[in-house]
């Protein structure tokens, strides 16, 4: 299924049928939030075991909310993966004897850059230190997006800011990466993002 | 390579899940589903491979009604940045759902006296028919042009000028298919007719007929409403 908005239609749909007991309803709508569900929390935490369970805890708190989703306050999937967000917030923090919310917020924005996972290719390790220099609620923007492939209303409402301001800053971040990845290396100097 | 796609290879995909783990946690979940109503049951059984039939009789309140298109994008991009023929391949190629595309660009000339060369610039507009991921859009114009500062987005919906009938066969087909409920679609075309100012039908009659037989699926819906205006 696509992320387009006849297919946060049919899941809200499916949502729907599924509160009223319809289980070929819920199991379309487990084929789909399985893996959206999944490879977010895979992709940030580095035990799969730790992400399968955190995945049974998104699901299950899913379906015993089922029947307060409202269709008019945002998509299934920003709904699904706002309680996916909340479960790895709590195992980080829980992981990490209580670390500082800040603290989370970094590990939220960077835990795809997993050291293990890094290429060899020297323009992509560049790109990912460009990145660096941003806010992590901006890192993890564009984590949502091009690692989730996550919409812009999706990521608004998973980060509690406005559609307006996430454009903005997707605008202005990727304007900024272009001009410093189109500057030679060693010519960069102290970038300070605005 | 482009930046957008560079920036997806930075995010690596995690390794799948376990198969027989994923089929637990769905048959754990089904348990602690409601139980089906009769009719939820009943619903059930039928759903799938929908065929929709709507006849909507008896009903010639004259009204008019918006249909949704698409999408119209508008921006402005300069001299060199405008590529008509590249935008419109960019759209077509990278985006599902496009049923009709249209480019249009009025340009403008700034001259000034300090003797600098002049600045053209363009406005462009997008008519995109279809369903398309207008927000997906508009992220993929402002990746793809470095000085685009905003993108305006509007729906494209055109007025029909026609009878409240005609209007049922757009919007009620859908609501009773979709939600699989006479009542509610009753419901809703009352709600219609109130919201729209008009005194509320003699009759609504919605009538749902299902059949089942081998290889196929099928559901009729016969919408009748009797008003007057």
């Amino acid at each position: 299924m696509g992320s387009g908005p006849l297919a946060a239609f049919q899941l809200a749909r499916q949502v729907s049928r599924a509160q009223r007991g319809d289980p070929r309803a819920f199991r379309a709508l487990y084929a789909t939030l399985h893996p959206a569900v999944y490879g977010y929390l895979a992709a940030r935490v580095r035990v799969r075991a730790d992400a399968e369970d955190l995945t049974a805890l998104t699901l299950h708190r899913f379906v015993d909310r089922l029947d307060r989703y409202d269709r008019r306050k945002g998509s299934v999937r920003a709904w699904v993966l706002t309680i996916a967000r909340n479960a790895l917030i709590d195992h980080l923090r829980a992981r990490r004897d209580v670390a500082p919310l800040a603290e989370v917020e970094h590990l939220l924005a960077d835990a795809r850059f997993a050291p293990d996972a890094r290429e060899e290719d020297p323009r992509l390790q560049r790109i990912r230190e460009a990145l660096a220099d941003h806010p992590p609620t901006t890192r993890e923007m564009f984590a949502l997006r091009y690692g989730d492939g996550l919409r812009t209303p999706e990521i608004a409402a998973l980060l509690g800011l406005s559609e307006a301001a996430v454009k903005q800053r997707f605008s202005r971040t990727l304007r900024t990466l272009k001009q410093r990845l189109a500057t030679p290396e060693n010519e960069e100097v102290a970038h300070v993002p605005s | 390579m482009s930046l957008p796609d560079e920036l997806r290879r930075v995010y690596p995909r995690p390794d799948a899940p376990d198969p027989d783990r994923r089929d637990a946690l769905e048959a754990e979940l089904l348990a602690k589903l409601p139980e089906p109503s009769p009719s939820a049951w009943r619903r059930r059984m039928l759903f799938g491979g929908l065929a929709g039939l709507a006849f909507v009789g008896a009903c010639a309140v004259p009204t008019d009604y918006a249909v949704d298109f698409g999408h119209r994008l508008a921006f402005s991009i300069s001299e060199e940045d405008f590529d008509p023929r590249g935008l419109a391949e960019h759209i077509r190629e990278g985006f599902d759902g496009v049923e009709e595309l249209r480019v249009s660009a009025s340009m403008s000339r700034v001259e000034t006296d300090d003797g600098a060369p002049p600045q053209m610039s363009f406005d462009v507009t997008l008519d995109i028919v279809g369903d398309v991921d207008a927000d997906a859009v508009e992220l993929s114009l402002l990746e793809h042009f470095d000085a685009l500062e905003a993108v305006d987005v509007e729906s494209i919906d055109a007025t029909v000028h026609g009878t409240f009938g005609g209007m049922l066969s757009h919007r009620t087909l859908g609501w009773v298919v979709d939600e699989q409920s006479a009542d509610e679609a009753r419901a809703r075309i009352l709600a219609d007719f109130a919201a729209r100012g008009l005194p509320p039908p003699h009759r609504v009659e919605v009538q749902v007929e299902e059949d089942e037989g081998p290889g196929r699926r099928s559901r009729a819906v016969r919408v009748e409403v009797e008003s007057e205006r």
